[in-house]
């Protein structure tokens, strides 16, 4: 039967990369430098329907950020937890889910004064054993992930647990903002990887952080 | 920073400090990164000029602060445009439809005024979102129900304005019929309230919709004559119980059947919800080429072909799922009343869908296909734009094309091979772009989605290829109900009865209550005279 999700469905998506992009590496104060401090994390969240998902929140938990699973629905999240502790104190959070939470999320976020500060596309080549991740955020972490290039998509260490050691040193308050493309191979244990199956949303890391008014 | 047009630099920067006055610096944005927030996330004009973009935003807290803003917008003839949470999107989002407009955004406003569970209504300000009142009512164990739109982060006074609905019973989806009293503010930052709410200290502002003299609250609705500050809602109080069945018929024709009986236990009040129209055979031939092409014949040796596909690949032609809210052994009663009245449909079937008793747990909430049925806000619709064999290659947003046809089997298929050869003709694939919903009581909305890219290209194309429908639905008698800031003139043109008397109408009013033409310029086709005459 054909309920009327199944119908949306059908050729409609949300957006990928909003117009927030934009604005979001339009942030920064120009002339501002970077705080010493990284952001401390309220929680992570992450898509249990995704392996790489999995492993990220994996390596978040073992850096003590408590970590949130969902299976695409932001909702609950937010709605019982996330809203009133915003509407107490905006807090930082982080994660690596598909584009839908993150634009729920972020646009939710712009009401209690946060920004998405840090955000990377994670999208598989197809017909190869690449992946290109294309980050926007800090020039700080901008510059750890060109020089860390192959930990965040190398041969050892999953790009994925690459990601989430990054995201501890998203620095604090505006600071300069990069952006950049990186290609790296996918490890050895691709075949794992949910980014093989070419249905597969890209994954989206990202942070949400408080952000003055520009 | 952008200056809005008609404004000299030196007024706008006094403006800007008046506003700041008036509501605090804070709360006044005119720094791009901030004011790009604004911009619509699902705009059609993604990188082009055209993009219509504020220039500002002022967020008040209060009637007063908006009265205010009003007040000095309306000294320096500076164009504004009220939005409640921002969130219309598919329909230009808390962009203005005139560029360079300062966005008046009403979001702070965001207390629950009142909701009484004894006479089953609640009393909000414009930055309340449906997630809002629904905490309010279950943290208060109150045995009432919200109607919401899919997602439910918006307002429900943007969503009534806009002559939203939602998906549980009558009149509650509906969301603007089941409206009651508004308070606005003019142009010239005068206050009203609208019927009951006319007399001072009203006991039935938010019962008693019509007042005394002529009712204006539908001014206010899809237009620019005031801002709304709050506005009454009637609340469906919690039924006892739940259930759904669907209706399965072998035969293209037979919607015409399926249909008539499915409207007259609507209009009757048997069933008192909106159908769930499917075509199960329209859906197998998005995946089966054939099928698809067997579509394309629609005579008469063409539709006994599909009805024998249909027939011996056991898939129902059509489908309409009945939803019946209320005590159990009445909406037992119902159902079994209902299925009785299509037995004179040959071939028909029936299927036992959902059923609850009241509150649900949260496993069930968990469960249902649907909360939205039972009033429950969700965000999970932004999670089914994913990429996916249907969607291989997910757009950035979309808009919706959304014009109304009769609640009849004849205007289904008429609509339906209208439009797809409207697609046909354009060199474009309709597949499933032709279907309607039953958004509103006593008709159906066709529901068309054009997915936004980033290809400047491919978005110019899908805007013609709108304008063209719209055109094509307006000559055939189906209006648009609502549409994107970038189409509302191209859809006002085709309510052109009588030399379009109904704009003249309009535009009258707009002359009359806002002559400096502050307000939402452009909304739904009605420009202020200076903007009109500079359009000649």
């Amino acid at each position: 039967m054909t309920n009327r999700r199944e119908f949306l469905q059908i050729g409609i998506a949300a957006s990928a990369w909003p117009i927030a992009a934009r604005a979001t590496a339009m942030t920064a104060i120009k002339g501002e430098t970077a705080s010493r401090s990284v952001v401390s994390f309220y929680k992570a969240v992450f898509d249990s329907r995704y392996q790489d998902s999995q492993r990220f929140a994996d390596q978040m938990s073992k850096q003590n950020v408590p970590i949130h699973g969902m299976t695409g629905d932001i909702t609950p999240f937010w709605f019982k937890e996330l809203d009133a502790q915003w509407k107490k104190e905006p807090v930082a959070i982080a994660g690596m889910t598909a584009h839908g939470p993150l634009f729920c999320l972020e646009r939710l976020a712009w009401d209690q004064g946060l920004r998405v500060v840090y955000r990377a596309e994670h999208k598989l080549h197809l017909n190869s054993a690449i992946i290109e991740h294309r980050l926007s955020g800090p020039q700080t972490m901008i510059d750890k992930g060109r020089a860390g290039v192959l930990a965040l998509g190398g041969l050892d260490t999953h790009w994925s647990t690459g990601v989430a050691k990054l995201m501890m040193e998203c620095p604090v308050g505006h600071t300069a903002i990069d952006q950049v493309n990186l290609m790296a191979p996918l490890s050895r244990n691709s075949e794992d990887s949910d980014q093989v199956d070419a249905f597969a949303d890209p994954l989206i890391s990202w942070v949400i952080a408080p952000a003055k008014k520009a | 920073m952008r200056i809005p047009p008609g404004v000299s630099e030196a007024d706008y920067m006094d403006a800007v400090s008046q506003f700041e006055n008036a509501i605090g610096t804070d709360w006044v944005f005119t720094d791009e990164a901030d004011v790009d927030l604004y911009r619509d996330a699902y705009t059609p004009f993604w990188e082009e000029e055209e993009e219509k973009i504020p220039s500002a935003a002022l967020a008040p807290q209060s009637v007063e602060e908006v009265q205010a803003v009003v007040k000095i917008a309306n000294s320096f003839r500076i164009p504004i445009y009220p939005v409640s949470t921002g969130r219309n999107l598919g329909y230009g989002g808390s962009a203005p439809a005139l560029s360079g407009s300062v966005v008046l955004d009403l979001k702070r406003m965001n207390r629950i005024l009142e909701v009484s569970e004894r006479n089953a209504f609640a009393l909000v300000e414009p930055g309340v979102s449906y997630f809002d009142l629904y905490r309010y009512i279950q943290d208060r164990g109150l045995k009432l129900w919200i109607d919401c739109p899919d997602p439910g982060w918006g307002s429900p006074i943007g969503n009534a304005l806009d002559h939203g609905a939602g998906f549980t019973v009558d009149p509650y989806r509906d969301h603007f019929d089941s409206h009651c009293g508004m308070e606005v503010v003019l142009a010239n930052g005068e206050l009203i309230r609208t019927g009951m709410g006319a007399l001072p200290n009203s006991e039935t502002w938010q019962q008693f919709k019509h007042g005394f003299g002529p009712g204006v609250d539908g001014l206010f609705a899809q237009s620019n004559f005031g801002v709304v500050t709050k506005m009454g809602f009637w609340l469906y109080p919690e039924p006892e119980a739940f259930r759904s069945g669907t209706i399965m018929v072998p035969r293209h024709d037979d919607v015409i059947p399926l249909m008539d009986i499915t409207s007259r236990l609507m209009n009757s009040g048997i069933m008192n919800a909106g159908t769930g129209l499917a075509s199960p055979m329209r859906f197998a031939s998005v995946q089966n080429p054939e099928l698809l092409t067997m579509f394309e014949r629609i005579d008469e040796e063409g539709i006994r072909a599909l009805d024998n596909f249909a027939i011996n690949n056991n898939i129902a032609f059509w489908t309409s799922q009945l939803r019946f809210y209320g005590p159990q052994e009445i909406i037992d009663a119902s159902w079994e009343y209902s299925k009785r009245q299509f037995e004179s449909i040959p071939g028909v079937r029936f299927r036992e869908d959902e059923a609850f008793t009241f509150p649900l747990t949260e496993q069930e909430i968990e469960q249902s296909i649907d909360e939205n049925h039972f009033g429950i806000p969700s965000l999970s619709i932004f999670s089914i734009g994913a990429r996916t064999a249907f969607n291989p290659e997910p757009s950035n947003g979309h808009i919706w094309f959304s014009p109304v046809i009769p609640m009849t089997g004849e205007a289904i298929i008429n609509s339906q091979r209208v439009l797809a050869q409207a697609f046909k003709d354009m060199g474009l694939d309709p597949v499933f772009n032709v279907f309607p919903q039953s958004y509103h009581p006593r008709t159906l909305v066709i529901l068309i989605g054009f997915p936004i890219t980033h290809d400047v290209a491919a978005n110019r194309k899908n805007r013609e290829t709108f304008k063209t429908l719209i055109r094509v639905a307006g000559e055939n008698g189906w209006g648009e109900y609502r549409t994107h800031t970038a189409f509302m003139d191209d859809c006002a043109a085709t309510y052109s009865f009588n030399n379009n008397a109904l704009l003249r109408f309009h535009e009258t009013l707009k002359d009359a209550v806002d002559p400096n033409g502050i307000l939402s310029a452009g909304r739904y086709g009605i420009w202020p005279r200076h903007l009109r005459e500079e359009q000649g």
